[in-house]
């Protein structure tokens, strides 16, 4: 018996020993695909936090001598019927290069395209991160009560949390708009506010099923208090799928905020959003210039695919039952 | 299984009236009300002064000056006795008259969306869990992620952007301009089922994204069942046994996330509509909620709300009757 124990006892300190930092890094390292989308949200935060000195131009600077530009590689030909000698009606031709110093071309204003991406990713990744953090606290929050006080307030809780759940996203998401009005803080606001039900709900689950584990049980029973359990064994448990929801609402937020842009009810149209560079393309999209819909529109779904990708490896290591469930 | 269905009826109606609610409070919400939008729109430009005895004039004659439980009651009562969801103050008609037609496309619209959803995600998720780790299987989690990115929007425009500069014709409306303001007939239906498969495609892609991982995930917990190695065991037909067992339990989480989904194309449904100039009923809401006029607002709210929440029943129910061993009651 004694050999075995002294024989186990080096694995025991090396376990006890090992980094989760580095566990989670080897994971990450194993899986490409959540490599990479981990790489595109580090290269959209980045490009957020640095957009002053990444950006070639003033994202709010006009310039009217060079309007609607093509991106740098392109050439477009516009066509239109013009008046020739003696009036006759001759087809004119104008030639309108892509300028090097605007890579992704103009739009209608003479506003720089990259830059405008560049810095449309500060209220993306403000609203997401935010936002989804928002919720889950406000979540959290309501969700533990409910589920560790059990009884009236739990009845009481969910019927409201279940009550918003049935009403669509986006009308509860309009509600708010219109209470609160345009602006950053009010997206996040809005986004915290609406998305809080779905993370009450997820973690009341949770407390209800880790309360019936053994080990709280055993913690009852030396007689550990309320805050005490809550703090050291509930809410560290419900950590792995509380991240996880976030990183999967922080990409319907991103989208979502292009969404209200286009309805009008996101940041004021002055400020460089990609939803609003979507929602001012709209116009150009059939008249021959996509581009001032689609490099908006790739940033987008990039961000939302990174997000997705990072999410799923999340819920694998983190959550490792949530397939099953 | 009657005791189990009156019970869920009963908690539908109890369920509809915390809506009903609910859905007054958020009509309740905003500030102002639309007796100071009138007012404000009947004599802007005209040089007149509006008073506060004008706007209360005004606020009489629409009825919104009682308290609000009294008009609560009597928004709702109309409803239940008559059918009838009060006065459209900017169309100056009743609501029932603005929100008419509009309630059966987005019908058409849902329903055609989570039949394209269903048909797809069920048999393409079972077949990717059958032949996991395949080359199909690696293709379909592609196209799941890229469906998951995509939002329906950008979708929607894509499919415009197509149709316009290759087919050289528009995917926009739900009818022909030869069909528009004709009454309902055989060959307006058709017209309308023409149109009807861009918007059910555009919404049906991320559903299925979502809806296709799901099936494939409980598909390969169940395939290692025992019940499956048993079945195998007996010399039953693989196609057979995968029928039985697994692809029936497969089912099951779809089935349960039904009200979900119908959630979910309400809130991506009017920025899909935007894009491609549908006649559907959340863009309405929209304008009507931001400019207060909120019969108009409280009818689609009510209406929305009450999709979802039958959804849920039936969803309840077809679980009940799909697999024995959800408890009844």
């Amino acid at each position: 018996m004694t050999t075995i124990a002294a024989g186990n006892e080096p694995y025991v300190k090396q376990a006890r020993r090992t980094n989760h930092f580095v566990t989670y890094l080897r994971l990450l390292l194993r899986d490409k695909a959540a490599l990479f989308g981990l790489l595109i949200i580090a290269v959209v935060v980045f490009t957020a936090i640095a957009a002053p000195w990444l950006a070639p131009h003033n994202p709010a600077a006009q310039n009217m001598a060079s309007t609607k530009l093509p991106p740098a590689w392109r050439t477009i030909e516009e066509k239109s019927l013009g008046f020739g000698e003696g009036n006759s009606v001759v087809e004119e031709v104008t030639v309108t290069q892509g300028d090097p110093s605007y890579l992704l071309g103009t739009d209608k204003l003479g506003r720089d395209q990259l830059s405008r991406i560049i810095y449309g990713a500060r209220v993306s990744v403000t609203v997401a991160f935010f936002g989804a953090t928002l919720a889950l606290l406000i979540g959290m929050t309501i969700g533990l009560v409910a589920g560790y006080m059990g009884g009236h307030v739990d009845n009481l809780l969910m019927a409201v949390v279940n009550l918003l759940l049935s009403v669509p996203y986006l009308v509860l998401v309009i509600v708010v708009a219109a209470v609160l009005g345009r602006g950053l803080l009010n997206v996040v606001l809005l986004f915290g506010i609406t998305d809080a039900p779905i993370f009450a709900r997820l973690t009341r689950g949770e407390v209800l099923r880790i309360r019936r584990l053994g080990y709280i049980e055993a913690a009852n029973a030396t007689g550990a208090k309320a805050p005490m359990i809550l703090r050291k064994h509930i809410v560290p448990n419900l950590i792995g799928p509380l991240v996880t929801l976030a990183t999967f609402e922080m990409s319907s937020m991103i989208f979502y905020e292009a969404g209200l842009s286009f309805l009008g009810l996101s940041v004021p149209e002055s400020v460089p959003s990609w939803g609003n560079m979507l929602s001012n393309g709209r116009e150009f999209l059939l008249t021959g210039m996509p581009w001032l819909m689609i490099y908006p529109g790739l940033a987008i779904a990039l961000t939302s695919l990174g997000f997705n990708l990072f999410g799923d490896w999340l819920r694998d290591v983190l959550d490792p039952m949530a397939r099953t469930r | 299984m009657v005791r189990f269905l009156i019970q869920r009826t009963l908690g539908l109606v109890v369920t509809m009236f915390f809506v009903s609610i609910m859905v007054f409070v958020l009509m309740e919400l905003p500030p102002g009300d639309y007796a100071e939008r009138y007012a404000f729109r009947k004599f802007s430009g005209t040089g007149t002064q509006i008073t506060e005895a004008d706007i209360r004039n005004i606020r009489a004659e629409f009825g919104l000056d009682r308290p609000a439980w009294e008009r609560y009651l009597d928004w709702i009562g109309g409803i239940v006795t008559r059918f009838d969801f009060g006065d459209a103050f900017a169309f100056q008609t009743s609501v029932n008259n603005v929100i008419g037609q509009r309630i059966w496309l987005t019908l058409a619209i849902l329903f055609a969306t989570l039949l394209l959803t269903y048909l797809f995600a069920i048999p393409i998720g079972i077949y990717a869990a059958v032949r996991r780790n395949s080359v199909e299987d690696y293709g379909l989690t592609v196209f799941s992620y890229l469906g998951l990115a995509l939002p329906n929007f950008l979708l929607a425009l894509i499919f415009l952007y197509i149709s316009v500069t290759i087919f050289d014709s528009s995917v926009g409306g739900l009818f022909s301009p030869d069909y528009a303001d004709q009454p309902m007939s055989w060959a307006k239906t058709i017209d309308l089922l023409k149109h009807l498969w861009v918007p059910a495609l555009v919404l049906a892609w991320s559903a299925t994204a979502f809806q296709l991982q799901t099936v494939r995930a409980t598909m390969l917990d169940e395939l290692n069942k025992l019940s499956v190695t048993a079945a195998r065991a007996r010399g039953l037909p693989e196609w057979k046994l995968l029928l039985k067992y697994p692809a029936r339990l497969a089912i099951n989480p779809v089935v349960s996330t039904m009200g979900f989904d119908v959630n979910r194309i309400f809130s991506e449904l009017p920025i899909v509509a935007l894009v491609l100039s549908l006649p559907e009923l959340g863009q309405l809401l929209i304008t009507s909620y931001l400019d207060l006029d909120m019969f108009v607002a409280g009818a689609i709210l009510l209406m929305l709300t009450f999709m979802i929440v039958l959804m849920n029943f039936f969803s309840d129910i077809m679980l009940a009757l799909l697999d024995p061993r959800v408890k009844l009651g």
